[in-house]
């Protein structure tokens, strides 16, 4: 009887320490803090507002908008910083360097080629039309990205 | 005595009047604006330049004459004298509507591209005939890349004209990634307007770049809006649908004109306070989907759902809503689709599955006639849609 007793709460331990991670992976692995602004969250079904310390788990966006940001605290430390019009995806088992090099700026002005010749005329009928074309472009993150931001 | 006094002054009249009419046809063209002084063949124009000198000696407000020196000075072929010529024009008439137009023209076709862009900024501040002109040149110095002092000099201004030209340059084609850090600068500032936004979501959506698009769109949401933005956004049809981007486009055509009207409407027995209702005309063969949305879903599997209630869908084959990829603008075939609404019932909950592929990173949800084989179809009967969701299994 004694043995069978000891024998339920080795179990029921055995059980606790294994329900440990998962208790943990419901919980999150990081939380949303310092917000400002429109700061968006992905959900079960599909982006919502985020909230201050609200529990992010693994494969959760967050995205900011204008004149907003956010800093995702990992339980392990790693701080992430958002500014203004970034994407971050939580992930786990990833080094906080790699972390920090996933935020991703949807709005970054580049330059991309050479120069070329001189605008067009404002004169109608002269060069209007012509002039610029294949000149180096401020571009809006030329990278084709296929992620969606859901 | 009084006929020769009378004749006499006629006379002197005639010779003032013809002296005006001369001196006109030298100073202006037929569309009242300075001309330039006639090249002479292989000579200098010492003695129109020396007039115009003198008009400019003589009354050195006189804007009209040192535009037309300058000129004369560019015909010589003296740019240099010819922009001094204009500087000095623009600095007696700062806001002059022919001053400004040449002296852009003359510094554009001169390679000053910096300068131009602000006199050209003057001008269509000043003057709305000229922007569509004016827009187009402003748009290839932007596209360019190598002129942004210039315009960061503008966007620090936040001129009033900056979102006609936003709006003007993405109508005329400029790649709209070059235009979106401006609108999210205005965004942020509160000056932008949603027909900007529109048109850059647009832009970027039918370029494939879905998820700038979005992010784009996100930042023309008003912040109670962005509460529950969800992958299928204002599914309760609670709020009248907003421009462009990835809300609602609703089939504003009349009955008559489609064969199906739709709008939010208020209802009974459902959440909140409207439904979506599509009337669909007994008399008259449907043509185009009456509402529809542009969705931005990450691959997976997702499960769409919501409520529908039929009144008197007389059809056989009724409609059903779909689920399609969108590749360079274009919707393809469904790859999922909800039940047939047909006949007439209470509010019921519905639901379907779909898998978006990899590749697919823009959709297109739409309500339409469940035919097959047929580009058109013949629904009679009323629709009611609620609470339309997508939720992404794990």
């Amino acid at each position: 009887m004694k043995i069978d007793a000891r024998r339920t709460l080795l179990a029921l331990a055995a059980t606790f320490a294994a329900a440990q991670p998962h208790a943990q992976d419901n919980n999150g692995i990081a939380k949303l803090i310092d917000l400002r602004g429109n700061v968006l969250v992905s959900q079960a079904t599909g982006l919502a507002a985020g909230k201050d310390s609200e529990r992010l788990m693994d494969g959760m966006r967050v995205i900011t908008t204008s004149n907003s940001g956010a800093v995702v605290q990992f339980d392990n430390g790693c701080r992430v910083e958002l500014k203004e019009n970034q994407r971050f995806e939580v992930q786990r088992d990833k080094p906080c360097e790699a972390l920090l090099a996933q935020v991703e700026s949807m709005v970054r002005p580049t330059v991309v080629a050479a120069a070329g010749p001189a605008p067009a005329l404002l004169t109608p009928g002269t060069a209007v039309q012509a002039g610029l074309v294949g000149l180096s472009v401020w571009r809006w993150r030329q990278n084709e990205n296929t992620v969606s931001p859901n | 005595m009084n006929a020769a006094l009378r004749s006499g002054i006629v006379i002197a009249c005639l010779i003032v009047l013809w002296r005006a009419v001369e001196v006109n046809v030298v100073l202006y063209d037929d569309a009242g604006r300075p001309a330039a002084p006639a090249a002479r063949a292989g000579g200098s124009d010492l003695p129109e330049r020396e007039v115009l000198m003198q008009l400019v000696r003589e009354n050195p407000a006189n804007a009209a004459a040192y535009a037309m020196l300058a000129r004369d000075f560019e015909a010589a072929g003296d740019t240099a004298a010819a922009t001094r010529a204009f500087r000095s024009a623009r600095r007696v008439a700062p806001v002059d509507h022919d001053v400004l137009a040449a002296m852009a023209d003359h510094l554009l076709r001169h390679g000053e591209v910096a300068p131009a862009l602000d006199v050209l900024a003057v001008l269509v501040e000043s003057y709305s005939d000229v922007r569509d002109r004016a827009f187009a040149v402003m748009a290839r110095t932007l596209a360019s890349g190598q002129y942004a002092a210039q315009w960061n000099a503008i966007l620090a201004r936040s001129p009033p004209w900056l979102g006609a030209f936003i709006e003007s340059a993405c109508r005329g084609g400029l790649e709209a990634t070059a235009l979106a850090p401006i609108y999210l600068q205005r965004v942020a500032a509160g000056q932008a307007s949603s027909a900007e936004g529109a048109c850059i979501v647009e832009r970027l959506r039918e370029s494939g770049r879905w998820d700038q698009a979005y992010q784009l769109w996100l930042n023309t949401l008003p912040r109670e809006r962005l509460a529950d933005v969800g992958f299928v956004f204002n599914g309760s049809f609670e709020y009248a649908p907003l421009p462009g981007g990835f809300d609602w486009i609703v089939d504003r055509r009349t009955m008559r004109e489609a064969g199906h009207t739709a709008d939010f409407a208020r209802a009974q027995g459902v959440a909140g306070q409207r439904a979506l209702r599509v009337v669909y005309s007994p008399d008259k063969r449907q043509a185009g989907v009456p509402v529809a949305q542009f969705l931005a879903l990450a691959p997976g599997r997702y499960q769409v759902t919501g409520m529908a209630r039929e009144e008197g869908m007389k059809d056989g084959h009724g409609a059903q809503w779909t689920l399609r990829c969108v590749v360079e603008g274009k919707p393809q075939d469904p790859f999922a689709q909800s039940v047939r609404f047909t006949g007439s019932g209470d509010w019921e909950a519905f639901s379907f599955d779909a898998t978006v592929a990899p590749g697919c990173t823009g959709q297109l949800l739409q309500l339409e006639p469940a035919v097959t084989g047929s580009a058109s179809a013949f629904l009679a009967g009323t629709l009611w849609f609620d609470n339309l969701a997508a939720r992404q299994y794990h």
